[in-house]
């Protein structure tokens, strides 16, 4: 869905820093269900870790295609097939080495180098990804069993949040989902709200013929009769938009239109 | 060009009296030339965060197009591509963490992907830092995290160290001398002053008036080339 924002980038203009407005695509799934897989996942986490697991979330966003390149490069990935959505379960490999060095209660050394899992920690991060999985129905929808197979990649995946564990280490389960909700239709405008609105109105007066080489004949300050005794036929125009017509004439010193057709 | 090698010398300080003042304006830009050079340092408020003035003699170090190390007093910092680039879009280098390797200091590629930068900004220990909304999924609050990508790195020369500078902003380490590479309020490096834009050393009003001397140096010398050459002509004249 596109909604109106504003450019991170400022212009100067007048002594203030203006941002430029624009359409960007905006996520249509609301922070409250990405909050409430969040705690899912949370608990999971918790119970498997058996230990408090502190957790952030970053709100829903619809990558562009070169974020999800990104997203998705030497990541460990996991589809989740639900009744509304498919789900993808997102885990980057340095964030896999974290979580499972949590997992086997090990120190996490952020600043040493990268290195792949061990056959034993993929197996113990493929449990804690199923476990994590039943958590996802309020985003894809409950499909028994909630299972989570491995997959090499993923396309056509819409929106994107992640998950930020902060305790007991740091590292982020990324959730990408197939489609993005259709937006409800909120209040639309009505009547009331346009009624104060000011229109410009335009009343054209039918001033009978002319010969078309009259026409091409004006020159500047020339005075052309206009035969309007006969008829005074009126019609009323705003924005373009003929609205009324009728016969035009003075009353009590003021133009006015007596309206005949609506 | 002129055959005569004093016109020539005369119009080399004129294009080197006018770099002068064309980098007048240009933050912590040197001159090449000592007498119009302003006193001291000097700087101006600015709103950008990512605008910092470095410590009196000490340099930000950078790197070229080509891979070599330059060094510049010019703070005037940006986010380019998530990189933290200096005035011209080189690279600004730093440490990530303590005791880690000089690298160039960039965002998370993610965050920048997904458009989460906000606020970045150099703070007076050097920390190039940007901040980041969460959301807390129990109370659903929202709230800016910030993350500190690395310190950015200072360099200081012996003392007396005449660097060489091809623009008067960047500047090459002379050969056999080696830079003492630190961090800012540590191992005797100062503060760096956060949002302020140093000025270039360049006296303005000094190097216009060198600029007019170098102009009428060229006009008198011209002048005297002209009487020789008249000079030369009526003794031929003569003698004909």
């Amino acid at each position: 869905m596109n909604s109106l924002g504003f450019e991170r980038r400022c212009d100067a203009a007048s002594g203030k820093r203006v941002r430029r407005a624009r359409f960007e695509a905006r996520s249509a799934l609301p922070a409250s269900a990405a909050c409430v897989v969040a705690n899912g996942v949370r608990e999971t986490l918790s119970s498997i870790l058996r230990g408090v697991v502190s957790l952030k979330l970053f709100e829903p966003t619809i990558p562009s295609p070169q974020a999800w390149a990104l997203i998705l490069r030497d990541a460990r990935i996991y589809r989740v097939r639900g009744n509304v959505a498919d789900a993808a379960l997102v885990l980057r490999t340095p964030d896999a080495v974290a979580l499972a060095a949590a997992l086997f209660g090990e120190a996490h050394d952020q600043s040493t180098a990268p290195r792949g899992l061990s056959p034993i920690e993929c197996d113990v991060i493929d449990r804690t990804i199923n476990a994590v999985a039943a958590s996802l129905g309020p985003v894809c929808g409950t499909r028994e069993p909630a299972a989570a197979e491995r997959v090499a990649g993923i396309s056509g995946f819409v929106t994107y949040f992640e998950l930020l564990i902060e305790e007991p280490t740091i590292a982020r389960i990324g959730i990408a989902l197939s489609r993005d909700p259709s937006p409800e239709p909120r209040g639309a405008l009505t009547l009331a709200d346009l009624a104060d609105v000011r229109l410009s109105m335009r009343a054209a007066i039918d001033a009978g013929t002319i010969e078309a080489a009259a026409i091409v004949g004006f020159v500047f300050g020339q005075v052309v009769p206009l035969d309007i005794g006969a008829s005074t036929r009126c019609g009323l125009t705003a924005q373009g938009r003929c609205f009324a017509r009728g016969s035009c004439g003075v009353r009590n010193g003021r133009y006015a239109l007596a309206l005949e057709a609506l | 060009m002129f055959l005569n090698p004093a016109l020539n010398a005369a119009l080399d300080r004129i294009a080197e009296r006018a770099s002068d003042v064309r980098r007048a304006y240009t933050p912590g830009a040197v001159p090449q030339f000592d007498d119009v050079a302003t006193a001291r340092t000097s700087s101006d408020f600015t709103l950008d965060p990512l605008a910092v003035v470095a410590p009196d003699d000490t340099y930000f170090v950078t790197t070229d197009d080509r891979g070599h190390r330059t060094y510049t007093r010019n703070g005037s910092f940006s986010l380019q591509a998530g990189r933290l680039v200096e005035a011209t879009g080189h690279p600004v280098a730093g440490i990530r963490r303590a005791g880690g390797p000089l690298e160039n200091l960039c965002v998370d590629r993610l965050d920048e992907a997904l458009l989460r930068v906000r606020a970045a900004g150099v703070a007076a220990d050097g920390t190039f830092y940007y901040q980041r909304e969460t959301v807390d999924p129990r109370s659903g609050a929202r709230e800016l995290q910030r993350v500190a990508v690395g310190r950015v790195a200072l360099a200081r020369f012996p003392a007396a160290t005449r660097l060489e500078t091809a623009d008067g902003t960047h500047r090459t380490a002379v050969p056999d001398v080696e830079p003492k590479m630190g961090l800012a309020n540590e191992e005797g490096f100062g503060p760096l002053t956060p949002m302020r834009r140093e000025r270039s050393r360049i006296d303005i009003d000094e190097s216009l008036i060198r600029l007019r001397e170098a102009y009428q140096a060229f006009d008198a010398l011209q002048a005297a080339e002209a009487a020789k050459g008249h000079l030369g002509k009526t003794a031929m004249d003569l003698l004909k």
